[in-house]
């Protein structure tokens, strides 16, 4: 199983295998990866209905574009990357059709989560990532959380570096605010 | 500086995104300033309780069926350039007719390739001797008119003539020996040139059918709002009572123009085209119906952002065509969001750079779709 690991770079036999159409491989490489791109759809888009469509939209997408991984990073990278991509052109697509608003702060499935030290304090940090304005939550996810660089937000987004540097602390700043309300 | 002038800085302190003197003027401001240090205590306990917030959560149902079932059929990378292969030779072979349909011998295909090349060769001399200026036109159903002049049977069309088809007519053009050119109905065509470097015809109105198996640029269609460029192909073009046309390509390639403003549009793709715009974007006529219900908000209704954010999102791989085609006709930040999209559906050849093609610097962008080919072919 360990030259099977997607997430440690390289093109496994599993990730090969569904390159080729095996769907069986290309389930394998899903449950793999569910949680991980579920956490970040349901933080940006927060809301649970939503997050579960964008997860859905980034594997079939990722279907789509296997073919296209060479190799050159560790898979998980690369899927993130193409998972938070999806999410970021969905937004835009979603800004525009204001009948459909998703931001209600539905986060019940953080609720399950029990890996955290402090789950009344990363509850309370949930709420107040979800209430923060969308373009500011987006950034703040992507930097503090998954660990991009202003520069690549920057370049993800369409936005200058310096626009996700102020974004950034804005949504700092709202934050603690929330959270010594 | 004083608490207010420094607390612009606190957060790049934090984090040490400081020059390293400003840093250590920071440093040294926090030992002598609670209200300060407070501030970046604050900080870093908010921003170390975001770093150990989970980044893995399971969805509260498994997705996996709902995927599944949305899957569409993957043909591998192989087999694409196979058939890409397969469909070249078949192109080839087809322009010599439907009859010389290539088989299974490899031989067979390569001679029909040969036997193509010998046959613009000697038409070209034979050209010479055909009726200058004139191609033949056959009636095919009712009674089409050359100018006033009602056409049974086999005519001739000469240089500046129309050709007009009511609702009951059709008619075939001859386009020297280079095609034909079937003409539906309540349609009006003008011979332009009849040169044998230059084929051209406009269409005023109506539909017309052309079979070309000339070298690419041999064949022209001018239609009021662009003009149709022969790649080596066959095509259906409409042109309505309001000058706006629409491609449809059935095999090889044509190239749409209008004033520097162009459109390539491969077998198996749409495109409109406007009077006063030109043509529009092409499209897969398979594509995802919002993404063709977008294409038209973006080329002719200034829909510009909204429209642009829908293609995105449902572009597929093969729908690079589309957004290729958009590179050219984007502003600065759209064209940004375009390429990245690309890039997110098929990575950039080794030879291509983000700033070259944001450039839009040709080469790069010609390298860039003989890649991009591969997921384009039928």
């Amino acid at each position: 199983m360990a030259q099977e690991q997607a997430g440690t770079g390289g093109i496994t036999g599993t990730i090969q295998r569904a390159q080729q159409g095996d769907r069986a491989a290309f389930e394998q490489l899903y449950r793999e990866h569910v949680d991980r791109v579920y956490a970040l759809c349901l933080r940006i888009a927060a809301n649970a209905a939503r997050a579960e469509e964008l997860t859905q939209d980034v594997f079939v997408r990722l279907w789509e574009a296997l073919d296209s991984f060479r190799g050159e990073s560790a898979f998980s990278t690369w899927l993130y990357r193409l998972a938070v991509n999806v999410v970021l052109v969905a937004l835009r697509s979603q800004r525009r059709r204001a009948a459909r608003v998703f931001g209600t702060d539905d986060l019940s499935p953080f609720d399950q989560v029990e890996s955290a030290p402090k789950p009344g304090m990363r509850l309370d940090l949930e709420h107040a990532i979800a209430q923060l304005p969308e373009k500011a939550r987006v950034i703040l996810v992507l930097h503090d959380i998954e660990g991009y660089r202003h520069e690549e937000i920057a370049e993800m987004m369409g936005v200058r570096a310096g626009t996700s540097k102020s974004q950034l602390h804005r949504a700092r700043k709202l934050m603690k605010e929330a959270l010594e309300k | 500086m004083n608490c207010h002038e420094m607390k612009k800085y606190l957060q790049d302190y934090v984090d040490e995104a400081l020059t390293p003197g400003r840093a250590h003027a920071v440093t040294q401001h926090l030992e002598s300033c609670n209200a300060c240090r407070a501030e970046v205590e604050s900080l870093r306990s908010l921003i170390a309780d975001l770093h150990v917030l989970p980044r893995a959560t399971s969805p509260a149902r498994d997705l996996w069926p709902e995927i599944e079932a949305r899957l569409p059929q993957l043909e591998t990378a192989s087999a694409r350039g196979q058939n890409r292969f397969v469909e070249m030779i078949n192109d080839v072979a087809g322009k010599l007719g439907a009859f010389f349909r290539p088989r299974t011998l490899w031989v067979w295909r390569g001679a029909l390739a040969a036997a193509f090349i010998l046959l613009v060769y000697v038409g070209s001399l034979l050209y010479v001797h055909t009726v200058p200026g004139a191609w033949e036109v056959a009636s095919l159903e009712g009674m089409p008119k050359i100018g006033a002049k009602v056409l049974t049977g086999k005519g001739l069309l000469a240089m500046g003539d129309w050709l007009e088809t009511d609702a009951g007519s059709r008619a075939q053009i001859n386009v020297g020996v280079i095609g034909a050119v079937e003409v539906e109905p309540n349609t009006r065509i003008q011979l332009l040139k009849a040169q044998w470097t230059e084929h051209r015809l406009a269409l005023e109105v109506g539909t017309m059918h052309a079979k070309i198996w000339a070298p690419p640029r041999f064949f022209f269609v001018n239609t009021p709002s662009a003009q149709a460029i022969d790649l080596g192909c066959a095509y259906t073009l409409t042109v309505d009572s309001s000058g706006a046309g629409f491609l449809h390509v059935t095999s090889g390639w044509v190239a749409f123009e209008r004033e520097g403003r162009e459109s390539v549009v491969p077998a198996g793709a749409r495109c409109e085209t406007r009077p006063v715009i030109g043509p529009g974007t092409p499209y897969f006529e398979d594509a995802p119906d919002a993404l063709t219900a977008a294409l038209p908000r973006f080329d002719f209704e200034n829909g510009g952002e909204e429209a642009l954010q829908t293609i995105l999102t449902f572009a597929r791989q093969r729908d690079t065509l589309t957004l290729w085609n958009l590179l050219a006709r984007a502003n600065e930040a759209q064209r940004v969001l375009v390429y990245e999209r690309m890039v997110e559906l098929v990575p950039l050849p080794a030879n291509v750079t983000r700033a070259g093609v944001l450039q839009l610097d040709r080469k790069m962008l010609e390298r860039w779709k003989d890649k991009l080919e591969v997921y384009w072919v039928e």
